[in-house]
């Protein structure tokens, strides 16, 4: 490979073309289209454009339609499920591959002699998704039949298994409980604009949250807090093969406080499986590297005086262990137990070293010296920050956090489970042949560990073992939320990171700076998860992962790596490349192999989501290749101009869509970079602010004051505070840093931060249509909007977000206005008549569903129609609006208490029933009924059968929901309310065209709040419906408030949106103007039908007496001890009594006056006695709450004997 | 304290209209002369208590539509009835008859069958049959394609049947004549009911609106006049279609003098000392 060499001399002095020199081009790695474009300066600098803008707005958004249109929404769940299927699934047999049984030669049971010592597993095969019917049959399942049956879209999995010396080959049917839905067709309607990147797990969908963890192979160097004995920290997080397994490697600096002398610092190593921590110098010696000079050389502490000072300390510390021998029979000795031979301890020494001592460097003997010299390289860092010469890590800085992604949590479930399997068939194994049996293959392999263990996990969401639910993390898996389609989206992106929630550490929390573009600023959750659940932004690509090997050979084709490094001066003094974390060697030409392995990746030789960072002040090059780092698209920019630029202008004769993804990507015109590279490159915001630093650069750069910036688009952001030539990138756009539901805030860079964080959260309450084919979906609850209309006011994202064909409210005439008082608090006045013509109407669609069950022999859960006669526990004329069959049928109008789904159970003769039961009854009624305080009417009937050929139905019970008092609404800006009052339209405030608010809000919401978005909104909301346009608030645009208003005044409004308006009772002008215009309003799925409750009389508790609790139960309101302490303090006793006593759990009972312990009383009769104390005479009637009085029974029950004295 | 006369408008002349336009569905007209009690009870009568026909029932016997059936009836309920003979027609709740006879009510059937493979049938306002001539949704023409009420496909059937009731807006905005009331007065803000909040120049960012051209421009150096109350009124109302729009204003004025009168029956029957209280303050 050949580097053209710097051709900075081509370039004559000039404003225009001297800040292109000094530049490295590898020509020979130019692509396609860069080869035939002549770079050579004087052709392509005639054309002076150079105060051009390279690319157009309108062309940023090209490449970002282009980036949707490849990838999707959802493409990291995709990504990182295939690469599990394809790639991860094949690892983790290959490391279980064979089981080896060592055994005695026996014969079995035909006579023959029989060696079994070995099963293999080999080759994978999978098939469709398909379902085992209870017949037998074999079906190709598809997603839409696995959602209404209940079933788990999941496909067949089969291992080649290998046994014995027979090398008999059996196919032997695994299984997988996953497959995500994509590319599939189904029977029934998909979901047309349904992307997928989640599990159907028992007919309920499951989405896998990305957890967020700390990088492994990472050395991370922390300081630590006085109380602690140690000064500072390095720590690594070294994974073993795949990543499978970690092992934490400690490195302390004693703090110089103690006992010991300020001088002597102790390093101090903390191995897994030892019991304590060791000195470094036995580890080195240990390690092979028992040479002190050779040690301080491995430190890099040699030439440097202060640095010796500060090492040789440490080397004194066990300066009796000289041999490696020694050193390993001291680590021994702390691994094991007293009393376990030298020779043994030695053995185990050998083997934590090489296995659990940073074992990403490997896992044989072989790689000692590897760990020796990263040994080194360790101390080093720990000691250069004690000194203060390198800064300290930072845990929270997210190119040192990975995300696991559904491929990486299953592969790790799949590990676990597959060798669990392996275990259970080794004892099986090892049973049969102690028993002398032939091994049946069929018998052994238990693939229902697998199947059942990932149902297991995808349907709790507990990931690991169901045994140890309590250990594992919980949450994993979550149902896919269905309320809006932003919120189904959101939550396919969503990310979580396992940091316990009560602790009071907030730094974790923090928006971060190297979060930009890679996470949502607004989008988080508020109270416990705030900032711990992230959401993704809208470009942000998670890597899968890619081979070290390729890179590493590539690396070595270049001749700029000297892999053979000895202990010599020179180790920390050239640059260290680090590939994944373990260190492959040194090289002397730092720049020139970074630029190398960059345009090797720019070109395509590698995967593009490889990582190269050059740490010049830290020499080193360090290079990531690991599956979940987050990454985004940046321009690439070089000589100050958009590499795209240069083949922009060509394109116009061909016919090749530039703007293709793949053709963007492996041109180079567009690079991913992750956190970490980032922090060495130099990203301009915009291609405007690229061209202006590149005309200012040019112009200083000849001692000319740069012209003023014209008067163009964002004029909010800053000016650039100096000119450079230095640029590595440019954005695409800056609004890519937003999520999912940020993006469909209109305006956001005029709201106040909170705001928009807020609306995050609320558009994911929005109702409106949350999938096409929702009629025939079975969900629990859906709410679908009668109208629902696209807003006016709209931002480019939603294209992709499909937010105009599916999307979420009105575009409501929307008054700022105290009028009457009845919108007070953060309540609207709406208007009656537009909610009779059909504003905010919803749908809301409820399902029902029953199984049919089998319980034992006898007993039998059936779906059919009970009747009085043979069931108990059946309420009259409650079932009468079933079918035959058991089901309402469509159509049908129902109301509370209403049977949907007739089901009875088989009663046994010794059941009772509490002696309800009559002579010819033979069910107990188990029916599901429509819920209380609600009605409608029934929608839709499925009637199906499970796996197992047991009947189920769901039934969808479909209402209107017309906005009333008290239904809460809320507009894209974090501003919420609910109905205070409806107005008549002739009662409502109007313009003098006629114009009567839909909704009038307060204008005390707004100065508080500052959410200056919702007023721009609402002004481009009026110019846009004045001149029938679609108005575009994307963020970071050049839309101003002036450019609105002037266009306003143009077409006569007043032009800040204000307008004279008239009171509607009396028809005078109300003496202030009014701010009126569309804004767009969302129904929030909170409305007071679902909550509103009030009691007088109704159900109690069997065991307490007391009433019960909740709505839907028909409960009391709880009157709680605050309230009780309210009546305390006011004096109200009586009140008090009443409320605690006598509207809750009042109880009469008779109590004997000599024992005071309660007495028989037969009123009726008369007859009332303490047969204890034989007395018939003194006998009284006390209230006291049933509560107390079961109290007292409770104690007496475990010999406690509470009597009431009383007086009288 | 000056009895209250009992006069409706404030200058001592008789109340006029002068129409400035009229199409079959607008009419602009200025009301002068009078209080803005009067004028603003006229725009509320118009807007709400002018008696039209709307569908108020449908009983469905069958409906194979995407659509669900209170969905339809919603829309069925907002179709634009002809209401000229509204008038006719008497309110159901004065009717003798139980529930919905002739007199107080209209049928209205509606059958659309899409028979037609890889076609939309859109059901519109067209295919209601009523039984009285009188009462149709209302049609521009022949040319008209009617409102949309449903789209079928092929197999997908809606029978209906729709009873139509007299009513006001007041119970339901399906029962308003009119789509927008403008109504405006003094647009020179001469009496300053209003105060223009600006920015840099008034008569930039306040324009006038078009009916300043038929008011009076304040004099240069006019005197602010605090006794003034306003008597011009400007209107311009707009039919939705099931009335002409001269009919609407009418029927309203019809609806006002009812009023009125009752309270000046109520007034002169009932109780002579209320006529010697305080007049009642403007609001």
């Amino acid at each position: 490979m050949n580097f053209a060499s710097f051709d900075s001399d081509s370039f004559m002095l000039s404003p225009e073309n001297d800040f292109y020199g000094n530049e490295y081009e590898a020509s020979s790695f130019e692509s396609e289209i860069l080869t035939d474009d002549d770079e050579n300066t004087d052709q392509y600098y005639e054309n002076g454009d150079e105060d051009k803008v390279d690319i157009s707005q309108d062309e940023c958004w090209k490449v970002i339609s282009s980036f949707f249109k490849k990838r999707g929404i959802v493409r990291q769940q995709l990504d990182s499920y295939d690469e599990f299927i394809q790639n991860g699934l094949q690892d983790i047999i290959e490391q279980n591959r064979e089981v080896v049984l060592i055994h005695a030669e026996g014969i079995d049971n035909k006579g023959r002699r029989i060696c079994v010592s070995t099963l293999e597993f080999d080759g994978l095969l999978f098939s469709r998704p398909t379902i085992t019917e209870s017949d037998g049959s074999v079906i190709r399942l598809y997603p839409q039949e696995a959602r209404l049956r209940n079933l788990t879209y999941a496909s067949p999995l089969f291992i080649k298994t290998r046994l014995g010396t027979a090398i008999a080959c059996e196919d032997n049917p695994n299984f997988n409980a996953i497959c995500d839905e994509r590319e599939e067709f189904t029977p029934w309607q998909n979901i047309l604009i349904g992307k997928g990147g989640y599990f159907i797990i028992n007919g309920s969908e499951k989405v896998l949250i990305a957890q967020e963890r700390l990088a492994n192979n990472v050395i991370f160097v922390f300081k630590k807090q006085p109380p602690s004995p140690y000064a500072y920290l390095a720590e690594i997080r070294s994974s073993g093969e795949k990543g499978l397994f970690v092992r934490t490697f400690t490195l302390k600096l004693l703090s110089k406080s103690g006992d010991l002398d300020d001088s002597e610092r102790y390093i101090h190593a903390t191995i897994p499986f030892l019991k304590k921590d060791i000195p470094v110098k036995i580890l080195f010696v240990a390690l092979g590297v028992s040479n002190e000079q050779d040690i301080l050389q491995l430190i890099g502490a040699l030439s440097d005086d202060e640095f010796t000072e500060v090492v040789k300390p440490c080397l004194g510390e066990g300066f009796i262990i000289q041999t490696k021998r020694m050193a390993l029979d001291y680590i021994g000795r702390r691994a094991t137990s007293p009393g376990i031979p030298q020779e043994k301890r030695i053995a185990l020494a050998k083997r934590i070293l090489e296995k659990e001592f940073i074992p990403h460097l490997g896992e044989t003997f072989e790689f000692e010296k590897q760990k020796a010299y990263f040994l080194g390289y360790m101390i080093r860092q720990l000691l250069l920050c004690s000194m203060g010469r390198r800064p300290l890590d930072d845990r929270d800085h997210f190119g040192k956090k990975r995300l696991d992604l559904a491929g990486a949590l299953l592969s790790n479930l799949f590990n676990n489970l597959f060798k669990k399997m392996v275990k259970d068939m080794t004892i099986l194994m090892k049973k049969m042949l102690a028993e002398k049996r032939e091994i049946n293959l069929e018998m052994i392999i238990k693939s229902q560990t697998i199947t059942n263990g990932m149902r297991y996990s995808l349907g709790t969401g507990n990931w690991g073992d169901a045994k140890r639910a309590m250990q594992s993390k919980s949450g994993v898996a979550q149902v896919l939320n269905r309320f809006t389609y932003a919120s189904t989206l959101s939550h396919l992106r969503r990310c979580n990171a396992p940091v316990s929630r009560g602790g009071k550490v907030t730094r974790p929390r923090y928006l971060h700076n190297t979060h930009w573009g890679y996470v949502c600023p607004a989008e988080t959750p508020e109270g416990q998860a705030c900032g711990l659940m992230k959401n993704l932004s809208l470009m942000a690509y998670v890597s899968v992962g890619s081979s070290n090997n390729l890179i590493i050979e590539h690396i070595h084709a270049t001749g700029l790596l000297d892999s053979q490094i000895n202990i010599n001066p020179d180790i920390h003094l050239a640059t260290k490349v680090l590939m994944n974390g373990s260190w492959i060697g040194i090289t002397h030409n730092d720049e020139l192999l970074y630029n190398t392995l960059k345009e090797l990746k720019k070109s395509g030789d590698f995967n593009h989501d490889i990582s190269i960072v050059n740490d010049i002040r830290s020499k080193e090059i360090r290079i990531y290749s690991d599956p979940g780092r987050v990454c985004r698209p940046l321009f690439v920019v070089r000589n100050s101009r958009l590499k795209i630029k240069r083949s922009l202008k060509k394109s116009h004769n061909k016919k090749k869509n530039i703007f293709d993804w793949e053709n963007l990507i492996y041109n180079g015109f567009i690079e991913y970079l992750d956190a970490e590279e980032e922090e060495f490159a130099l990203i301009c915001m915009t291609p405007e602010d690229l061209k202006d630093s590149r005309v200012g650069f040019a112009y200083e750069s000849i001692g000319m004051e740069p012209p003023t910036r014209p008067h163009n688009w964002i004029e909010r952001t800053k000016k650039p505070t100096a000119y450079t030539n230095r640029w590595t990138h440019c954005e695409i756009h800056p609004s890519m840093i937003l999520g999912v539901t940020a993006s469909l805030i209109p305006f956001p860079d005029h709201n106040q931060s909170p705001r928009n964080t807020y609306q995050a959260a609320m558009g994911k309450q929005a109702m409106g249509m949350y999938a096409t084919n929702f009629q025939s979906r079975m969900d629990v609850v859906a709410h679908i909007l009668y109208y629902p209309q696209k807003p006016l006011v709209t931002t480019k994202v939603m294209e992709y977000l499909k937010f105009r064909e599916l999307p979420a409210g009105h575009n409501a005439i929307v008054a700022i206005l105290c009028y009457e008082g009845y919108n007070q608090e953060d309540s609207i006045i709406m208007n009656q008549d537009s909610v009779d013509r059909g504003m905010f109407r919803s749908f809301i669609f409820r399902n029902y569903q029953e199984n049919e069950k089998r319980k034992g022999v006898v007993s039998y859960d059936e779906i059919m129609k009970p009747t009085y006669s043979d069931t108990v526990g059946l309420r009259y004329g409650s079932a009468e609006k079933l079918d035959d069959d058991g089901v309402v049928s469509p159509g049908m109008p129902v109301t509370e208490g209403d049977i949907l789904i007739g089901k009875t159970t088989t009663l046994t003769p010794e059941d009772a029933m509490l002696g309800q039961r009559g002579i010819c009854q033979k069910y107990r009624n188990l029916s599901t009924t429509l819920r209380r305080s609600e009605a409608g009417f029934v929608d839709h009937v499925v009637i199906t059968s499970d796996q197992d050929a047991l009947k189920s139905a769901k039934v969808r019970v479909r209402n209107t929901r017309i906005p009333e008092m008290g239904d809460k609404f809320a507009s894209r800006h974090g501003q919420k309310g609910t109905i205070g009052i409806l107005y008549r339209q002739e009662d409502m405030p109007f313009t003098r065209e006629g114009i009567i608010p839909d909704i009038i809000i307060n204008p005390h919401a707004i100065p508080s709040r500052m959410t200056v978005g919702h007023l721009i909104e609402c002004l481009l909301g009026k110019l846009v419906v004045l001149t029938g346009n679609e108005g575009d608030s994307t963020p970071f645009t050049d839309v101003t408030v002036d450019s609105i208003s002037s266009k306003l005044k143009e077409l006569g409004h007043n032009p800040y949106g204000n307008e004279v308006m008239y009171n509607g009772y009396t028809g005078k002008k109300l003496e202030a103007r009014v701010f009126i215009g569309p804004t767009y309003y969302q129904r929030l799925k909170h409305m007071v039908h679902d909550k509103i409750h009030s009691r007088a009389r109704g159900p109690l508790n069997i065991l307490t007496r007391q009433p019960v609790e909740g709505r839907n139960r028909d409960g009391g309101l709880r009157f709680g001890e605050m309230e009780r302490d309210c009546m305390i303090s006011h004096g109200t006793a009586l009140f008090l009594k009443e409320r605690l006593f006598d509207v809750s759990d009042p109880f009469y009972m008779h109590v004997c006056d000599l024992c005071g312990l309660m007495a028989l009383a037969n009123i009726s009769k008369g007859i009332y006695e303490c047969r204890i104390c034989k007395n018939s005479t003194r006998v009284s009637l006390v209230q006291i709450p049933y509560a107390c009085k079961m109290l007292f029974q409770e104690l007496m029950s475990m010999n406690i004997s509470p009597r009431l004295y009383l007086e009288t | 304290m000056e009895p209250y006369t009992g006069t409706i408008n404030s200058g001592g002349a008789k109340p006029e209209i002068k129409i400035d336009e009229l199409t079959s569905e607008r009419v602009k007209f200025i009301l002068t002369n009078t209080d803005l009690s009067m004028a603003n009870a006229l725009r509320r009568i118009m807007i709400a208590e002018v008696a039209t026909i709307a569908i108020d029932m449908v009983e469905f016997e069958l409906n194979t539509s995407v659509l669900a059936d209170e969905f339809i009836a919603h829309r069925l309920g907002l179709i634009p009835l002809d209401s000229t003979e509204a008038e006719k027609i008497k309110y159901s709740r004065e009717c003798s008859c139980q529930g919905a006879c002739k007199e107080c009510s209209v049928e209205l059937n509606l059958h659309v069958k899409c028979t037609e493979e890889d076609t939309t049938k859109d059901v519109t306002s067209r295919d209601l049959v009523s039984n009285d001539p009188r009462v149709t949704p209302i049609q521009d023409g022949p040319k008209d394609p009617g409102i949309l009420i449903a789209k079928l496909r092929k197999g997908q059937e809606i029978k209906v049947k729709c009873i139509a009731k007299k009513g006001v807006a007041k119970e339901h905005a399906k029962w308003s004549p009119c789509a927008a009331v403008a109504f405006e007065y003094d647009p020179f803000n001469k009496l300053r009911h209003a105060h223009y909040w600006i920015e840099e120049h008034e008569k930039k960012e306040w324009p006038a609106s078009k009916n300043a051209e038929k008011d009076f421009p304040p004099g240069d150096d006019e005197v602010f006049d605090f006794t003034a109350k306003p008597n011009r009124f400007y209107f311009e109302v707009e039919t939705i279609g099931s009335m002409k729009p001269e009919d609407i204003v009418m029927n309203a004025f019809k609806k006002l003098l009812e009023k009125i009168s009752s309270v000046q029956m109520g007034l002169t029957t009932n109780d002579v000392n209320a006529i010697n209280r305080e007049p009642p303050r403007e609001f």
